[in-house]
């Protein structure tokens, strides 16, 4: 569904653009961008402009044309002709895409030092009113596709909201704009907000326009080993030797539990010292090394590979990992560090051997036993790594993954203390590029049950931003598509990820104006009310509700003078789109379903806290729109691996 | 107030009846008349219709009258005297309620009808029908039956509900006993097992058959004629139809509504209280000076007649009403109904009527003492004063930072303040300043937001800005 401006409102935003172009403050340095009146990239339907791209484009500058001329085609009429460098027809003005001949010849002194390297970082400049943009030679010219992305919103008003809803002013004419050189560097260079819908769709198109990467089946991560893969792909006890011998028996120092006889990603760990025998960890380091050349070898895409501890709240404690834990200051990442050193170095060295010139990086967890930093403070009370043995490989990619974190306070709140001080040394253990944040951003028993947590995770991207974290990963609801507010929260945290001083109550309010539009109104409300009582039971009642695993409902949360307001709001919703159902069926019934969505929630809360205040024919209505809609929605999970509640049993 | 006791009837048409001349609008009238098969002894009737006198055994009835002897004649005439219809009825002796086989009435004498312990066997061995003969409530009408086995010769049972106030309006289930289905229409579902308890149940409400634990067998969107459904507004007569009987049959029947059958616990002849349905809306919510009027009802029963039923609300304060009355009190209305039949069952529900108080606060805030300040000064709170009509409120007031964040200051609970602000449980030192200032630590816009709400939640909104600067 496309909202279609009229060309007045065009002018007007054109002419609110100008106004602000026209009165710079003294010391405002020259605007990096600027509309030009009088140049047009189409005027009246027709364009003199076409898309250039490099002989040999990669595949998301590909990508980036042909979005960048199907956009312009749905706002515009006009469709722009795409050529390679080497085709560019006499006369023609281009919007360049990548490295290519134009580039170069424009811009011969440039040599993308800044964005070397990078997947989202990309050079933008015009020349003779043509428009350059141009990324790294790596992670497939994704970063040619967010530029793209940018001057649509600064052509067109490309904005996308979900979908469903993809905004753009629809006219004739397009005013052509100038951009000084300019190199822009996302927040985060590498972005995933992990929910089920995100990735539902086999394409990925809906994640791609979010600006995410997929991590667990996607190019960048090599889908066999990421995720918790240390025993339960590298190397587990019942896994043979050369001699046929099961490793847990020739060699039960290596292991956690060397008796286990099955694998699950939840259960046991690799001892990350072998029991204290050098001799015995070179060689358990050398056997992971030799696994880790096959995946490798066998995903030629990839550049990460994971080496990620299993998901259990222990570690070994052996004499060994015991008497290393007491030299390396407590932490046992440090042993994780040391250990995982050691088989990125014999790695390395296999594959100088066997692929010279391949280029991969290596990632581990800092998660549950291991989230603790191995640092120490110095004089001046900074912390600093505990001893050389510790500082990861230049390979390494650490993945700090604060799963106890209140997400209804900042980090620098008491609440957090103890995240804020592994967050801190992390960020002085890892280099700028070596440090990786996964954190949460749902509420995982209660999927129906309405939280607000947005602004303090723009404030905790903010310090991660500080922290130099080159790859956010944030979980949503990864098992189902889920109500309250889902759409708008997979909104912000996209445009959060890029830009973390965006402003999240702003992001929200224009997500509401497009996606609910005529009930905007209602809905606005519906959502201030949700983030009023979060604030309030936050503070007041329950600062603990704030941890992902510890929101829930109960009456004083949702009174049940709240959830009818709530219920009220939605009455409102409903009403303002009413006079749709004649005039534009389609949108009417789109939405309603966008309405009933939320009011899916509502229901919930009446069945769950005060079933018994309904009469039979009410809760008889609640149960056919809560079956209609939650099926609508493909709605079939009530939290993390619980199936959908039987509300009218 | 209209208050309805319901006529306690039965069944079908098997009518006696002998018309007289009639024409044009006066031939609808009496397609429409619906009446019991039969009447029974020492039961009131009111059998009176639209447009038209009504007399009984010869005597002009106005209201109820109370069946008595072996057969009534029921006849109707028009605003002129003439003589629109008239029906002979039997008038059937169920022993004050005792006889439970008497209440399947089969004129034809060819099913044997005999009470057991948890049910009433019907046998037979031809095709026949039987009318059951008091109105029953189609809110939830349960026709519970065992096929027996080797006594299941034949091929069908249907249930027909007909409308006890307009005879065309007819919805038939029929059990296929060979396919083990019950279709309705040109709708089918699958049924399990004949020889355990088969629980149909109709539910009006939704117009749906359902099962016994609620699966929904088919939705009634048609009447038998084809026509568009929309429900039984005020009871339906129920007849069982058997098909295709090819040798001596038994179908025992274990429930109707809400009476279980069979005499296992008969220490009275009756022990299953009455149903009520309302006719009208009971509303949930209702607001101060609205008009509460008191909704119309039908009350059922089974076997006995009703003798007592009323609705009463009680307000909160106490005061009970029994006709309509002007909404001058917040809270909780207790609408209690309730019902009694001759053998002294009671029914009794409750339904709570909030009035809702749908004022807000007025909420009147002070300016900020500025509006811009710099990184690291001091910010006062501006004050506000509230009041709500009926004097509780709450206020909150919540911080939002330049860099999306969002804290709440203060909680109010009517002069009682809560300080978030001092709490350095939440907040870190940096911010907190003292119980009216909090400490800028970002350049950027704040916004103070004020929300005034009363226990409705009835709430109002006000915001101050301001800027910060390095
Ligand atoms: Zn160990």
């Amino acid at each position: 569904m496309k909202r279609k401006l009229s060309f007045v409102l065009a002018m007007l935003m054109l002419v609110s653009c100008l106004l602000c172009a026209c009165k710079p403050e003294d010391n405002t340095p020259a605007p990096l961008k600027t509309q030009l009146t009088d140049k047009f990239l189409v005027q009246q339907g027709a364009s003199n402009y076409v898309l250039v791209l490099p002989n040999s484009a990669m595949k998301y500058e590909t990508f980036a044309a042909e979005e960048f001329a199907y956009f312009i085609e749905q706002a515009t009429g006009c469709k722009l002709e795409t050529v390679t460098e080497t085709t560019v027809p006499e006369g023609k003005k281009y919007i360049s895409l990548g490295k290519t001949n134009q580039f170069m010849a424009a811009f011969p002194d440039e040599t993308l030092a800044e964005v070397d390297g990078t997947m989202s970082s990309y050079l933008i400049a015009s020349k003779d009113d043509n428009i350059y943009i141009a990324g790294s030679d790596d992670h497939r010219g994704q970063a040619v596709l967010w530029g793209v992305y940018d001057i649509l919103t600064d052509l067109i008003g490309y904005t996308y909201y979900h979908d469903s809803e993809i905004y753009y002013v629809e006219s004739a004419d397009v005013n052509l704009w100038q951009y000084e050189r300019n190199v822009v560097v996302p927040s985060f260079d590498m972005r995933t907000h992990s929910t089920s819908y995100i990735y539902a769709f086999p394409n990925d198109t809906h994640g791609t326009r979010l600006r995410y990467i997929n991590f667990s089946r996607g190019l960048e991560w090599d889908p066999m080993t990421v995720g918790h893969s240390q025993v339960y792909i590298f190397l587990a006890p019942r896994d043979m030797d050369q001699n046929g011998v099961r490793y847990g028996d020739s060699h039960p120092e290596w292991f956690l539990d060397p008796t286990a006889p099955s694998v699950a990603k939840n259960e046991n760990q690799l001892c990350w010292t072998a029991g204290g025998d050098p001799e015995s960890l070179d060689l358990l380091q050398t056997v992971i090394a030799e696994e880790m050349l096959q995946y490798v070898m066998m995903d030629s895409e990839a550049t990460f590979f994971m080496l990620g501890q299993q998901d259990t709240e222990y570690v070994c404690q052996c004499d060994g990992c015991t008497k290393a834990l007491n030299e390396w200051g407590g932490s046992a990442c440090g042993l994780q560090i040391d250990f995982v050193n050691g088989v990125i170095e014999k790695t390395e060295a296999l594959i100088d051997q066997q692929a010279p010139g391949r280029e991969v990086l290596y990632a581990i967890y800092a998660y549950k036993p291991t989230e603790t930093p191995p640092v120490k403070t110095d004089e001046n009370g900074n912390y600093v790594p505990y001893s050389d043995r510790i500082i990861p490989h230049e390979k390494m990619r650490v993945f700090f993954a604060p799963v106890r974190l209140n997400f209804g306070f900042p980090y620098d709140s008491p609440h957090n203390a103890d995240a804020y001080k592994n967050l801190l040394g992390w960020n002085a253990v890892c280099t700028d590029e070596q440090l990786m944040v996964y954190t949460y951003d749902l509420n995982i028993h209660q999927y129906f049950v309405n939280f607000y947590n947005l602004g303090t995770i723009a404030s905790h991207m903010q310090d991660y931003e500080k922290a130099g974290v080159s790859y956010l990963l944030s979980q949503g609801i990864s098992d189902a598509n889920a109500t309250c507010f889902d759409e708008l929260r997979a909104y912000c945290i996209s445009r959060l990820m890029w830009d973390t001083s965006l402003n999240t109550q702003e992001l929200a309010a224009d997500f509401i104006d497009h996606y609910y539009k005529d009930a905007s109104d209602a809905m606005q409300t519906l959502f201030d009310m949700i983030v009023e009582q979060n604030a309030w039971y936050l503070a007041v009642e329950d600062p603990g509700s704030g941890v992902a695993t510890g929101l829930t409902y109960n009456t004083t949360c949702y009174p049940r003078a709240f959830v009818e307001k709530m219920d009220a709001q939605i009455f409102a919703a409903m009403d303002a789109i009413a006079h749709l159902e004649g005039s534009d069926p389609e949108q009417y019934e789109l939405l309603k379903a966008r309405i009933m969505k939320e009011y899916i929630s509502n229901i919930y809360l009446k069945m769950v806290l005060y079933k018994d205040f309904y009469t039979e024919s009410e809760i008889n209505e609640m149960e056919e729109l809560w079956t209609y809609y939650t099926d609508y929605w493909q709605i079939k999970r009530g939290g993390e691996g619980a199936a959908l509640p039987d509300l009218f049993a | 107030m209209k208050k309805r006791v319901s006529l306690l009837l039965a069944c079908l048409l098997v009518l006696t009846l002998c018309l007289t001349a009639m024409v044009g609008a006066e031939k609808d009238v009496v397609n429409t008349i619906s009446l019991p098969a039969a009447l029974i002894k020492g039961h009131s009737y009111d059998l009176q219709i639209a447009d038209a006198s009504l007399s009984v055994n010869g005597e002009s009835c106005e209201g109820t009258f109370v069946a008595e002897g072996t057969q009534a004649v029921i006849a109707y005439t028009d605003g002129e005297g003439s003589a629109i219809a008239s029906y002979t009825l039997p008038v059937v002796d169920t022993k004050d309620s005792a006889d439970h086989c008497a209440y399947f009435y089969d004129p034809s004498g060819a099913v044997s009808k005999v009470e057991n312990e948890n049910n009433i066997a019907l046998s037979f061995s031809q095709d026949s029908t039987v009318s059951f003969l008091t109105k029953l409530n189609p809110e939830d009408l349960a026709m519970y039956f065992t096929a027996v086995e080797g006594k299941t010769n034949f091929e069908s049972v249907s249930f027909t509900m007909t409308d006890a106030q307009n005879a065309t309006v007819k919805v038939t289930f029929t059990v296929d006993t060979a396919a083990k289905t019950v279709s309705q229409g040109s709708q089918k579902a699958e049924l399990e097992d004949l020889n355990d308890i088969v629980q149909l149940r109709y539910k009006d409400a939704s117009q749906k058959l359902m099962l016994g634990n609620d699966k929904a067998l088919l939705s009634c969107e048609k009447d038998d004629s084809g026509e568009a459904f929309q429900g039984f507004p005020g009871g339906v007569y129920l007849t069982v139809s058997f098909a295709g009987v090819k040798g001596a049959s038994t179908l025992n029947m274990t429930r109707l509504g809400n009476h279980a059958l069979g005499h296992k616990n008969s220490t009275s002849p009756d022990m299953t209280e009455p149903t009520m349905v309302f006719t009208s809306a009971v509303p949930s919510t209702m607001y101060m000076d609205d008009v509460f009027a008191f909704p119309a009802y039908e009350v059922y029963d089974v076997l006995s007649p009703v003798t007592e039923s009323s609705v009463t609300v009680e307000a909160p304060d106490g005061t009970v009403y029994t006709e309509s009355f002007t909404v001058s009190q917040y809270g909780k209305y207790k609408l209690t109904s309730t019902a009694k039949d001759a053998c002294g069952n009671q029914a009794k529900t409750v339904k709570m009527i909030f009035v809702n108080d749908d004022v807000a606060p007025e909420l009147t805030v002070s300016q900020m003492e500025s509006t811009s300040y710099k990184v690291g000064d001091a910010v006062k709170i501006p004050g506000y004063t509230v009041s709500d009509n009926l004097g509780e409120y709450n206020v909150d007031v919540i911080l939002f930072l330049p860099n999306s964040e969002i804290r709440l200051l203060t909680h109010d609970a009517t002069g009682e303040i809560t300080y978030c602000l001092t709490d350095s449980s939440l907040y870190s030192a940096s911010f907190i300043g003292d119980n009216s200032s909090f400490k800028a630590e970002q350049a950027g816009k704040y916004t103070i937001r004020y929300v005034a709400y009363d226990d409705q939640h009835n709430r109002v909104v006000q915001e101050l800005s301001f800027q910060v600067h390095w």
